[in-house]
C-alpha cells in the first residue's frame, strides 16, 4: 500500500468543545492509484491533504489519534522534511506556496534540499518545467506569473522531487477550463511515465473521470462514499445531497434509464463513452423507422 | 547619509530581488541567513500586493483618498495594516509549511546544494568593486570620529 | 418593444497596464438595464481588466467608459461606487473592518450618507444576507461562505444599480455557488444590472442569458448564451469549452440533434423527440434556461409533463 490512513481523528486544539474535523478516517490506497477526494466545502478535505505528509501533526497543535503510514514511512516517527523524500505536497494557495525569488530555483529547492548533485537537479528542473509546460518562464520571478503559472510551478517544484506520493489540494481553481484540462493530463501521463501515486481533492469531478481510478466521497471528517468512477457515479441521491456535482452526461443517463423510452442500463461517465452509446441509439432508432416507412 | 540611503535605494530598485540575494550567497552568508531574506524580500512583496488589493476594494466603495486629510489618511492606514498583518503572518506561516514540505531542515538534515551558485562565478571586477566599498566604508566611519580632511565633502 | 436604457457603454477601449501589458484592443459593449451578462474567456483575455474600468478603478488609455450616461474619466471613485457594485474574487482581500457591522457600513459611511441612512442601509443589507445574527463579529472568523454573502453585503449597502461579481464559483462547492447565484438573480429581480465574471460553463448555462466571450484583449463574440454554445468554433478560438451536454449534442449533429441543448434535461428532451419521430426543433428553448424555469416556475430539471406522452 502508498497510502494507508487507520482511524484517523484530528481536531484543531486540545479542548474539549473544539471540534473534529477528522472522524475515524480509513483509508488505502495503491502504489500507482489517482485517487479524486471530493465533498462540500469544510468537510476536512484540505485537513486530510496535511495528514498525508507530516505537517499534521507537526506542524499544527492538536489531537492526533490512529496511525497515517505514507510510502511506509509513519508520520508519527518522521518530521515533515523527512516525508518530503517521498510525498510531494501542492497546496491551494499560489501565492503563499511559492518560497524563492525565481521560477528555477524554486523548481530545484526540493532537491537542493536532499542534497543532489547539481548536474542532476538541472536535468530534473528542466524535466518538470518541461511536464508543466512552463520551461519559457524558467528564470522568470513569480512577480511577473499569472496565478495560474504559479500553481504550475508549484507543481513542477513537487515533481522535481520525483515523489512515490502526490498529494494536491484543489490544485486547478485558479485555472481555465484549458489550464485545468491540461494540469490533469500531466499528471495522468506521469504516472505512466514514472510510479506516482495522486491524491487529488477537487471540486469539479466533471473533468477528472476520465483519469480517477478511485473517487471518495468526504463530508463532516468522514468517508461516505468510495469506488470507482462507475460506483461512485450511480449514488445520485448521495451526491447530489452532498452538493457534489455529477457530469452532464451521467446526468443524462440517470435521466435516460428512468424513462421507458430508452433501454439504458448502464451510466455514462464520460462524453466519449456517452456518444457513442447515444449514437448508437439514435442511429438504431432511424433505422427502425426506416423500416417501419418502407 | 543621504548618499548611503539613495545608493542603497537605488541598488535596491535596479536590481532584482533574486540577483542581491545571489550576489549575498556569493560572499557565503549560511543559507538559512539567505532564506530568511528570501522570505523578507517574499514577505514585502505580498505584502503589497495585498494592501494594493485593499485599496483597490476600497476605491471601488468610493474611497477617495485624495480627498482625505493626513489626519484621517495616517487613521486609513492604521486601519488598513492590522488586518493586513494577520494575513500576511498566515500566509508566512503556510510558506513555511510549504517549505518544510519541500524537505527543507533548519537541523540535522542532508547538506545542500545549490542550482545557482555554480553558474554565478565571481569575477575579478566583482572582488575589486567590493575591496573598493568596504575601504570607502572604512574611510567614511574613520571620518566621523577623525575627520581627516576633504571636510567640503559632504559625506 | 420597451425601449430599455444602456447602462454600461464602452467605445473602442485601450487599455495598457503600466509595465506595458496591452490588456484591451478595442472592446466596444453596451450593456442595457436588468440584464444579466456573463463574461468567460481564459485567463489573461482581459475581462477582468474591462470590468475594472466599469467602477473607476482603471481609466482607459484610450476609448470612452460611460456608466448611466456618466464618462468615467469625468467622474470620482464615490459617484461611480454609487452605480457599480464589484465584489471581488477572494472575500479576504474584501474585508478589512472588525466588524460584520462595520464591514458593511465603510460604503455609505464614506459615501456621506446621513447616520440613520447608513443605519437603514445596513441593516437591509445584512437581512438580505442573512447575516442580521453575526453582526458583531471579528469578518475572519466567519466560514468562507459567510464571508462572500458579507462581501455582497457590503457592496449592496451602497445599493448600485449595476453589480459585477468576479468569479464567484472558484474554490466554492456547488452549494455555495447555487447560494450565490441565487441571491444575484434575487438582486436581478430586484431590478439590477448583473455581470458575471466566470470559468464555469454549467453556471452561465443555467443562470445567464447573455454572454460576451473575450480573447486576447477583444471580444470575439457576443448573444445568448444558447447561440454563443452552438457556436464551438469562436469559442475554439478563444480557448473556451461549452457544457459537456452541448459538446456531446454538437457531436452528435449529424443525427439530427440540434448544437445547443445546455442542460441534460434538454439533451434528454432532445433524444426523446427524435426517438418518437417529431422534429428537435419543435421543443422551443429559445432563452429557456435553468433561470428561465425559475422565473417560469418550473425545475428545469423535470421533464416536462407534454414529453412523457410521446
Amino acid at each position: 500500500m502508498s497510502v494507508s490512513l487507520r482511524n484517523l481523528w484530528w481536531k484543531y486544539g486540545e479542548k474539549e468543545d473544539v471540534p473534529w474535523i477528522l472522524k475515524g478516517i480509513t483509508l488505502d490506497v495503491k502504489e500507482g492509484e489517482f485517487v479524486v477526494v471530493t465533498g462540500p466545502n469544510e468537510s476536512g478535505k484540505t485537513t486530510l491533504c496535511l495528514c498525508l505528509n507530516g505537517l499534521i501533526p507537526y506542524n499544527y497543535l492538536g489531537v492526533f489519534k490512529g496511525h497515517v503510514e505514507v510510502a511506509g514511512m509513519d508520520t508519527r516517527d518522521h518530521k515533515t522534511s523527512e516525508l518530503a523524500e517521498k510525498v510531494g505536497m501542492v497546496f491551494q494557495d499560489p501565492d503563499c506556496q511559492f518560497i524563492t525569488l525565481s521560477v528555477d530555483t524554486e523548481v530545484a529547492f526540493g532537491p537542493e534540499n536532499f542534497g543532489l548533485p547539481i548536474d542532476e537537479i538541472e536535468e530534473r528542473v528542466d524535466w518538470a518545467l518541461k511536464a508543466v509546460r512552463m520551461e519559457d518562464y524558467k528564470y522568470k520571478p513569480p512577480r511577473a506569473l499569472s496565478g495560474g503559472q504559479k500553481q504550475r510551478v508549484a507543481i513542477a517544484a513537487a515533481l522535481a522531487m520525483r515523489p512515490d506520493v502526490l498529494v494536491l489540494d484543489e490544485p486547478t481553481s485558479n485555472l481555465d477550463p484549458v489550464g485545468k484540462a491540461e494540469v490533469l493530463e500531466i499528471i495522468s501521463e506521469l504516472r505512466k511515465e514514472i510510479k506516482l501515486t495522486a491524491v487529488i481533492v477537487e471540486h469539479n469531478i466533471e473533468d477528472c473521470v476520465a483519469f480517477a481510478d478511485r473517487f471518495i466521497l468526504l463530508y463532516d471528517g468522514k468517508i461516505e462514499l468510495s469506488g470507482s468512477p462507475e460506483e461512485f457515479l450511480k449514488h445520485e441521491e448521495k451526491l447530489k445531497e452532498r452538493w457534489v456535482r455529477l457530469p452532464q452526461v451521467t446526468e443524462l443517463s440517470h435521466l435516460m434509464m428512468t424513462n421507458e423510452n430508452f433501454y439504458l442500463k448502464n451510466i455514462y461517465l464520460t462524453l466519449n463513452q456517452a456518444y457513442e452509446s447515444v449514437d448508437q441509439m439514435l442511429r438504431r432508432q432511424r433505422l427502425g423507422r426506416k423500416k417501419e416507412g418502407s | 547619509m543621504m548618499t548611503a540611503l539613495f545608493g542603497t535605494l537605488f541598488i535596491l530598485t535596479v536590481c532584482t530581488d533574486n540577483d542581491l540575494l545571489m550576489s549575498l550567497r556569493l560572499i557565503r552568508i549560511p543559507h538559512f541567513l539567505s532564506m530568511i531574506i528570501a522570505f523578507t524580500f517574499r514577505g514585502i512583496q505580498l505584502f503589497f500586493d495585498d494592501m494594493f488589493a485593499i485599496v483597490e476594494a476600497q476605491k471601488s466603495r468610493g474611497l477617495d483618498l485624495d480627498t482625505l486629510s493626513i489626519l484621517q489618511k495616517f487613521k486609513w492606514f492604521v486601519a488598513l495594516v492590522v488586518p493586513l498583518f494577520v494575513l500576511e503572518f498566515r500566509k508566512m506561516e503556510e510558506t513555511a509549511n510549504a517549505a518544510d514540505s519541500r524537505g527543507y531542515s533548519l537541523s540535522g538534515g542532508k547538506k545542500r546544494t545549490e542550482l545557482r551558485l555554480r553558474e554565478a562565478k565571481p569575477h575579478s571586477i566583482d572582488f575589486l568593486m567590493i575591496s573598493f566599498l568596504i575601504a570607502l566604508l572604512v574611510y567614511m566611519i574613520l571620518n566621523l570620529f577623525f575627520p581627516l580632511g576633504f571636510n567640503s565633502l559632504p559625506f | 418593444m420597451v425601449e430599455r436604457r444602456k447602462v454600461v457603454e464602452v467605445r473602442d477601449l485601450q487599455f495598457t497596464y503600466p509595465d506595458g501589458t496591452v490588456a484591451l484592443k478595442g472592446v466596444n459593449l453596451d450593456i442595457y438595464e436588468n440584464e444579466i451578462v456573463g463574461m468567460i474567456g481564459q485567463n489573461g483575455s482581459g475581462k477582468t481588466t474591462l470590468v475594472k474600468h466599469f467602477n473607476g478603478i482603471l481609466k482607459p488609455t484610450s476609448g470612452k467608459v460611460i456608466i448611466e450616461d456618466v464618462d468615467t474619466t469625468k467622474s470620482d471613485f464615490k459617484h461611480l461606487a454609487k452605480k457599480v457594485g464589484y465584489v471581488y474574487q477572494n472575500p479576504s482581500y474584501q474585508l478589512f473592518c472588525n466588524s460584520v457591522e462595520k464591514e458593511v457600513e465603510f460604503g455609505p459611511t464614506i459615501l456621506g450618507f446621513s447616520q440613520d441612512e447608513i443605519k437603514q442601509r445596513v441593516d437591509n443589507a445584512l437581512k438580505t444576507m442573512g447575516l442580521e445574527e453575526k453582526r458583531k463579529e471579528y469578518p475572519f472568523f466567519l466560514s468562507m461562505g459567510e464571508r462572500q454573502r458579507l462581501a455582497i453585503a457590503s457592496i449592496l449597502a451602497t445599493n448600485p444599480s449595476i453589480i459585477i461579481v468576479d468569479e464567484p464559483t472558484t474554490g466554492q462547492d456547488i452549494k455555495r455557488a447555487e447560494e450565490i447565484m441565487n441571491l444575484l438573480i434575487k438582486l436581478h429581480k430586484e431590478g439590477r444590472t448583473i455581470i458575471v465574471i466566470t470559468h464555469d460553463m454549467r453556471l452561465i448555462a443555467d443562470y445567464v442569458p447573455r454572454t460576451v466571450v473575450m480573447f486576447d484583449g477583444k471580444i470575439l463574440a457576443d448573444g445568448p448564451t444558447r447561440q454563443i454554445f452552438a457556436d464551438p468554433k469562436t469559442l475554439l478560438k478563444a480557448f473556451v469549452l461549452p457544457p459537456q451536454i452541448t459538446r456531446l449534442a454538437q457531436k452528435l449533429e449529424n443525427c439530427g440533434i440540434p448544437p445547443d441543448p445546455l442542460t441534460a434535461a434538454e439533451m434528454c428532451n432532445c433524444c426523446l423527440c427524435f426517438c418518437s419521430g417529431s422534429p428537435t426543433r419543435s421543443i422551443d428553448f429559445a432563452g429557456c434556461n435553468h433561470y428561465c424555469a425559475h422565473i417560469q416556475g418550473h425545475h428545469s430539471h423535470r421533464i416536462p409533463e407534454k414529453r412523457k406522452q410521446l
